[in-house]
């Protein structure tokens, strides 16, 4: 059922001219080459170490593995993270 | 960047280090009740963070739910700079007085400087320049360097052109002096030449006029040596300004004295004042009663200087020295060491631009006084005009 919703979310948008990430409510992340990562909208830390972090996006969840990684900034609204970042994951 | 890190100082922040608990469960506490925590590192159970000071104040509620303990590892900003040196209050408001100061000044003028000028002294110029306001302590902005270059002009005599120029706190006068005319002296009254001295005639040259003695004769003071009149072809008498150059040998004798018996000034008292000059302000810094008898009164002035420039602030001396007239005897040394100073300053006087050919000097000196007296063989030019008295001839008709 979700699948379908999408599915029809992203056709809509489409015609429409939109960006298919504003109508399926996707997550908004911008990478700086492999040092820095601004994560909007994060809902917590599940996981925090030198080398990785896990952040709860809301539907899914984003690793971030690498080494020196530190959050520069964590609020309600965005993290950023800096550091060698080598992966990113999506579960 | 920048402008956050110099807000963070502004404001004031906290390095922290929190151990222990959990630390994912801390820093989503943190974020739900809007603490901002930033430069979050982790090193095993260990978080290192900073945050504002008002932040500190909620993070302790926050670490206690999460298990952390949290302690303070430092402190920096503006509010614990304020905090630790709040007795020193004397420093912020000398910082104030210091812009204060430096504002102010920044608006006056420190120096004056003249230049161009060759024969005029300085001094006058710049008292002059003083009467029209121009002077060290003035403000800035009052000053209009044209219309004061042009009125200079009329005031100073003796200046072909004048320029005054403002450089930051520095004002610099220019100026041209006017180029004397030689005046050609065209007086043509009829003059003989006569001798100005007693000697023996060398040479003479003679470009106008009649000559009356010759090369190798001995003339007086007084004698004539060229004559104005001239005798023409027709044996008319024509009258001119002699001109001519008569090269004599002539004795000069030089005698200087000194008595051991002298009236020196002799100083007992020497007593300051002392005055502070800043810019246009004079004043004292100590007094003195009324000065009885008789003083010399000298000034003394040491102002500070940046390189060859000379600042207005500096003390000024007021030196009186007091002193009586007394009858002193000299000894022999400092007879003879008086006695040898005027005989060379005569010296000096007389024979500065003459040949000296031979000297016999004779130094007699006994307890009442030393005598130097110097017999001067020499070679000079002994002409000088003098006027004629012309009598027009009466014709007697008989």
């Amino acid at each position: 059922m979700n699948d379908k919703k999408q599915a029809l979310g992203e056709k809509f948008a489409e015609e429409l001219g939109f960006p298919k990430a504003i109508m399926n409510g996707f997550n908004h992340i911008e990478l700086f080459g492999n040092r820095e990562a601004i994560v909007n909208d994060c809902a917590g830390i599940l996981e925090y170490s030198d080398g990785r972090i896990k952040l709860n996006m809301g539907k899914n969840t984003v690793l971030f593995c690498g080494s020196d990684l530190c959050m520069k900034e964590y609020g309600s609204s965005r993290a950023i993270i800096s550091g060698n970042i080598m992966t990113v994951e999506f579960g | 960047m920048f402008w956050e890190r110099l807000l963070r100082f502004l404001k004031g922040y906290v390095e922290f280090r929190a151990v222990g608990g959990f630390p994912e469960r801390f820093i989503n506490l943190c974020a739900a009740n809007r603490i901002s925590v930033q430069e979050i590192k982790m090193f095993g159970d260990t978080i290192l963070g900073v945050c504002g000071i008002k932040d500190y104040a909620r993070i302790r509620m926050v670490a206690k739910k999460s298990g952390m303990k949290v302690r303070i590892l430092k402190k920096t900003g503006l509010p614990f700079f304020v905090r630790k040196n709040r007795m020193r209050s004397g420093i912020i408001v000398g910082f104030f007085l210091s812009v204060l100061i430096t504002s102010f000044l920044s608006g006056r003028i420190w120096v004056v400087n003249v230049s161009g000028n060759e024969k005029m002294p300085a001094e006058e110029i710049l008292s002059c320049f003083e009467d029209m306001g121009i002077k060290t302590g003035m403000k800035k902005s009052s000053i209009n360097p044209k219309e004061k270059a042009f009125e200079a002009l009329g005031k100073i005599g003796g200046l072909m052109w004048c320029a005054v120029n403002v450089d930051g706190c520095k004002i610099g006068i220019e100026v041209k002096e006017q180029i004397e005319k030689e005046v050609e002296d065209k007086e043509e009254t009829p003059s003989n030449i006569i001798a100005s001295k007693s000697g023996q005639i060398k040479v003479i040259e003679c470009f106008i006029g009649t000559p009356v003695s010759e090369s190798g004769s001995a003339v007086e003071k007084g004698d004539i040596i060229v004559s104005g009149a001239v005798i023409n072809k027709d044996e008319s008498v024509s009258f001119y300004k002699a001109k001519a150059n008569v090269i004599a040998k002539t004795k000069n004798t030089v005698s200087a004295s000194v008595s051991s018996a002298q009236q020196m000034r002799v100083y007992t008292k020497i007593r300051n004042r002392y005055f502070i000059d800043f810019f246009s302000l004079h004043f004292p810094v100590n007094f003195l009663m009324g000065q009885k008898g008789k003083y010399n009164f000298s000034v003394d002035e040491n102002f500070m200087s940046a390189g060859k420039n000379k600042l207005p602030v500096g003390i000024t001396t007021e030196r009186y020295s007091s002193y009586e007239n007394r009858n002193i005897k000299l000894d022999k040394a400092c007879m003879k060491l008086m006695c040898a100073e005027a005989y060379f300053r005569k010296i000096d006087e007389d024979f500065d631009e003459i040949q000296t050919d031979s000297v016999t000097s004779e130094i007699t000196e006994n307890e009442n006084g030393v005598c130097i007296t110097s017999v001067f063989e020499c070679t000079e030019n002994i002409a000088k005009l003098q006027k004629m008295d012309i009598v027009p001839e009466t014709v007697h008709n008989e």
